[in-house]
């Protein structure tokens, strides 16, 4: 596996991402964030981390 | 551009208790740069930071949260604050992304939930959230000669199988013995959906997502029990210190 930074950077964000965003109480707020909210920051977070794979599989071969 | 009230809102981070000095998290920048101030009322406080309308509406926050830099930085920013405050006392994590446009909107709110926040409050102090990953380690392919025949070739492709089924339920029983540890050692734990590796960013199945919550006293020992379960089998990742984000809610009964 590649121990590229970007990718061990995106896989903390993942690690933050799962629990400030996706877990913590659910209290009415004037605005509050929607499960289907939570859903579409994952569903942007698996074709920004597929990018970054390619990329960096793209650099080990090239490289 | 014409100052007004709308244009501030109160964004909420959690809730403490009201007795906290609110000197002890006046150092922390919040989500929109902002020093964080407290709000209390009916024994709880909530901490909370002024930020614009404009970032934090509800279209604004939408739009922003497709924003990669912005999604991150005030994630980070988010845990930071909660991160600084758990060092001076218990708290209850709020969801990312709580805003009200007033303050008594936040006063309110902890008028109306005050018993179920002090309660959480009591139930988590003194503890912190432990999460423990479990990577099942690829086995390395010896470099056997080419096969003889055919047959040879699915005999061999046979026991390959075999052998890494057995591998597979052995690290499957050395997780559960692991959680069982961690579980003894801990107040309350989560077993969360692993990662799927589009998102854990490895190829490594994960056979654990756990989430333990510890007394601050026994950190040393949980440390020391993950260590003792690591195999050559298994990647063991501890992360945290965390605020107890995975121990606010009930447990999802299904």
């Amino acid at each position: 596996m590649s121990s590229g930074l970007p990718l061990e950077e995106q896989i903390t964000l993942i690690e933050l991402v799962d629990r400030v965003l996706n877990k913590g109480v659910v209290v009415a707020g004037d605005i509050t964030l929607s499960v289907a909210d939570v859903d579409l920051v994952y569903v942007g977070l698996r074709v920004l981390l597929a990018s970054v794979g390619t990329m960096e599989r793209l650099q080990e071969q090239t490289g | 551009m014409i100052a007004s009230e709308t244009e501030t809102a109160w964004y909420v981070y959690g809730v403490v208790p009201a007795h906290v000095d609110p000197v002890a998290l006046a150092g922390a920048e919040g989500v929109g740069a902002e020093r964080v101030e407290l709000v209390s009322n009916g024994g709880v406080a909530a901490i909370v930071g002024r930020v614009p309308l404009d970032e934090f509406g509800e279209e604004p926050l939408r739009r922003n949260l497709e924003r990669r830099d912005w999604l991150e930085a005030t994630a980070r920013a988010h845990d930071r604050v909660l991160a600084e405050a758990l060092g001076h006392a218990p708290l209850v994590p709020l969801r990312f992304g709580t805003v009200y446009r007033s303050e008594q909107g936040v006063r309110d709110m902890l008028d109306e939930r005050a018993a179920e926040l002090s309660e959480a409050i009591e139930r988590l102090r003194g503890r912190i959230e432990l999460g423990v990953k479990a990577f099942l380690v690829e086995a390395q392919e010896d470099a056997t000669p080419p096969p003889s025949s055919g047959r040879d070739y699915l005999l061999r492709k046979q026991e390959a199988r075999a052998a890494a089924s057995s591998v597979q339920a052995e690290a499957f029983e050395s997780v559960r013995a692991l959680h069982e540890r961690l579980e003894s050692l801990a107040d309350d734990a989560r077993v969360n959906p692993p990662q799927p590796p589009e998102l854990s960013g490895r190829r490594e199945p994960m056979l654990l997502n756990g989430a333990y919550l510890v007394g601050a006293e026994r950190r040393p020992a949980f440390a020391a029990a993950v260590d003792e379960c690591r195999d050559d089998r298994l990647e063991l990742v501890v992360t945290g210190p965390w605020p107890p984000y995975n121990f606010v809610e009930r447990e999802d009964p299904s």
